[in-house]
């Protein structure tokens, strides 16, 4: 009775539940907007300086072109000191330059240096650049290892230092191919064995951003709902509702259950909506929705609960908004509902985690990401239910003897 | 019925009601008459079990609140002093609502939100949000919402505050139709006028004790035929205790530089004399009232200030 009419009031009430429903989808939608639907990935600029112009310089060059690399860098060739310009601009991830005599110096196995100048304001995208570097200064040394003589009796022919007569080159090709045989041995069947296990993953390896901050918005939406219908108890106050229903037969607890009826119901509509878009949007299975949308609506349970209580310990509705939003901001800050818990340093998503809300949108991501495990999510739903059980009986005491009259 | 034995209730060191005793019998309006913040609505939230007394004893029907308070809560009507109403709700909705909270369902409600609606005049108002009402619509809904269940015992808590005359006409009409129903009716008011005309009996209650109560015709003998002359002027420098002191049974209630307050027996007769002595003494005499018996007076000689101070 007492949640019909709450549910009654909220649907004369269209503009909260507008944004209640219109905040998180709005926000999905902006990031599919900016995100895209599935994985993506950040894309830098990398400019190279080849001063040297060489075929082997031009290899390097390719080698940022091929994928997976391709996925991360838009490669530009560009003199030395635009392209340095350009860097200090922050314009650009990287600079390569790639000196004057680079080829010649590979070939005869002479020192060069290559220099990579990078983006300060980066760290990621500079630090593929030089992973991918190293591993080709490696593979230069074990080419030089194997094939050293081969190549540089190819160099000592080179006309101009890096144009080979087609004698040199065949006779090369002959030498490769007889090393290559020599090697086969160890490289087919291949000596060293590799052995795959595909293990369950405790988490997805790589989320998209989409989906990262689905769940995160869901919780937003969830923690704004719980906070307005707390207000309610205010309002009712203020009308002498809740004292009126004092001298009825019935408990306040009934009032109180009713309330908690009523912002289930609600949290369960804007969870359905939200997650429904939020998964569609992210590219991910629906198949966990009912059970997410479940876990949403008892989280949005105990999050309604743990701020009604805060209402009710304040003196005055003022200081009730203040204590309230001192409560909440930190939890949509840290619990991984405006910034997913990925994107916060390690200290901090620790800390996260612990929030009330921090500590049910991990479980939900896990929900979504079917890597439950059915006797923790008991424990886990057991505890929930625990908290709002003593959140309600406080609360319910409260109301009685202190708030309503 | 309503029994009050020496209910007493503080609030840390403030004494809200303090050994006030009553009864009010079925088919009787019992009316509180004091000034606001005298003890009203705590003496209401005692007996509706909303408030626990430090002492005394409530009995509503026969249960004692504080041992059976649903059961005694089962028989009550309250109509607070707020408007205890949600606005965004229709007429209808309210009183199903208030109704539903009393335990009546279906038909049975759906039939006692027809004829409260009509028993208000509000019928034709029904799915209305109330938040759209006059506050005279909302007074008697409010009321509506407290009787729908029909309770035998009717607390009603300034249920006609700020109400325009008409509304307040009907709203009385409606309490003595639940009197003459045989409702046992706790009726508290600031008001006078509204004590004297609804009535059966009354108490009169300040800083929390009630200092008189009785019926009408009662509370007035308590004042005899004194009278209550009212002066205003210039008073400074005039020793009116001892100006006055001859003058048979006239008693100063109220006296300060400008105004003065008597109860004079006789008054028409002793007038002329209570100005001159005051002439006399140097007083500067500008207006005087003289009001015959009556509640107020009552007040004024029990209390020394007025009704609505």
């Amino acid at each position: 009775m007492a949640a019909v009419k709450d549910l009654r009031r909220l649907r004369r009430d269209p503009v909260s539940l507008a944004l209640w429903l219109g905040v998180p989808v709005f926000v999905l939608l902006l990031m599919y907007a900016l995100f895209g639907r599935g994985e993506t990935r950040p894309q830098g600029r990398l400019l190279v300086a080849d001063e040297d112009g060489s075929f082997l310089s031009g290899l390097v060059v390719q080698a940022f072109r091929q994928e997976p690399l391709a996925d991360f860098f838009r490669v530009e060739k560009l003199a030395q000191d635009q392209a340095r310009q350009q860097v200090r601009r922050g314009r650009a991830s990287a600079l390569l330059i790639i000196p004057k005599g680079f080829g010649r110096a590979v070939l005869r196995n002479e020192p060069v240096q290559l220099t990579l100048v990078t983006n300060p304001a980066q760290r990621i995208l500079p630090g593929i650049v030089q992973e991918t570097l190293s591993l080709l200064v490696d593979g230069a040394f074990y080419l030089q290892a194997v094939a050293g003589d081969e190549i540089r009796k190819l160099s000592e022919t080179a006309e101009g230092g890096t144009d080979f007569p087609e004698a040199g080159v065949a006779a090369a090709s002959i030498e490769f191919y007889r090393i290559g045989r020599s090697l086969a041995g160890w490289l087919s069947p291949p000596r060293l064995k590799l052995e795959t296990q595909v293990l369950a993953p405790a988490s997805p390896a790589r989320r998209g951003f989409a989906a990262a901050y689905v769940p995160g918005m869901v919780f937003l939406a969830l923690l704004f709902l719980a906070m307005g219908l707390s207000a309610d108890l205010w309002r009712e106050r203020a009308r002498g509702t809740l004292r009126r229903w004092l001298a009825t037969p019935r408990s306040i607890a009934s009032l109180l259950a009713g309330k908690l009826l009523a912002a289930m119901v609600v949290s369960f509509a804007v969870s359905l909506i939200a997650l429904g878009c939020g998964l569609w949007i992210a590219g991910l299975p629906l198949a966990p929705l009912i059970p997410a949308t479940l876990w949403c609506t008892f989280s949005a349970a105990l999050f309604f609960l743990l701020l009604s209580l805060l209402q009710l310990c304040a003196a005055n509705e003022r200081t009730a908004h203040v204590l309230v939003n001192l409560a909440l901001f930190p939890m949509i800050l840290l619990g991984g509902s405006l910034f997913p818990f990925e994107v916060m340093p390690a200290s901090l998503a620790r800390i996260g985690r612990l929030t009330p809300n921090g500590w049910a949108l991990t479980r939900l991501r896990e929900l979504l990401d079917g890597a439950v495990d059915p006797m923790r999510l008991a424990l886990t739903g057991a505890l929930l239910a625990l908290v709002a059980a003593a959140a309600f009986l406080l609360a319910a005491r409260r109301l009685r003897y202190r708030f309503a009259l | 019925m309503i029994e009050v034995e020496h209910l007493r209730k503080s609030y840390g060191d403030v004494v809200a009601v303090d050994d006030v005793s009553f009864t009010v019998s079925p088919g009787e309006i019992f009316g509180l008459l004091g000034p606001n913040g005298a003890g009203k609505t705590t003496t209401i939230g005692c007996i509706a079990g909303l408030l626990m007394p430090d002492r005394g004893r409530v009995r509503v029907m026969g249960h004692e609140v504080r041992k059976k308070g649903g059961q005694a809560r089962g028989h009550l009507g309250l109509v607070p002093q707020d408007v205890a109403l949600y606005e965004d709700l229709s007429a209808e909705e309210n009183l199903a609502f208030w109704g539903g909270a009393h335990g009546l369902r279906g038909v049975a409600l759906r039939e006692r939100i027809r004829e409260a609606l009509e028993l208000i005049g509000l019928e034709d108002h029904a799915r209305r949000p109330v938040k759209g009402f006059s506050g005279g619509m909302k007074r008697r809904l409010n009321f509506a919402c407290g009787i729908l269940h029909r309770p035998p015992v009717l607390l009603l808590d300034e249920p006609a505050v700020g109400v325009d005359p008409q509304s307040r006409a009907r709203l009385l009409e409606l309490v003595r139709e639940q009197a003459g129903s045989g409702v046992c009716v706790l009726y508290t008011t600031h008001y006078m006028e509204e004590a004297q005309s609804l009535c059966d009996r009354l108490g009169i209650i300040d800083h929390g004790r009630m200092i008189a109560q009785g019926t009408l015709q009662g509370l007035r003998a308590m004042v005899g035929q004194r009278d209550l002359l009212r002066l205003s002027g210039r008073f400074a420098g005039v020793r009116a205790r001892e100006v006055l002191a001859s003058l048979d049974g006239l008693e100063i209630l109220q006296a300060d530089e400008t105004q003065m307050l008597l109860s004079v027996p006789d008054g028409p007769h002793r007038l002329p004399v209570v100005l001159a002595r005051l002439a006399a003494a140097g007083a500067e005499i500008r207006e005087s009232t003289l009001t015959q018996p009556s509640l107020e007076t009552l007040f004024l000689t029990l209390t020394g200030k007025e009704l609505r101070e």
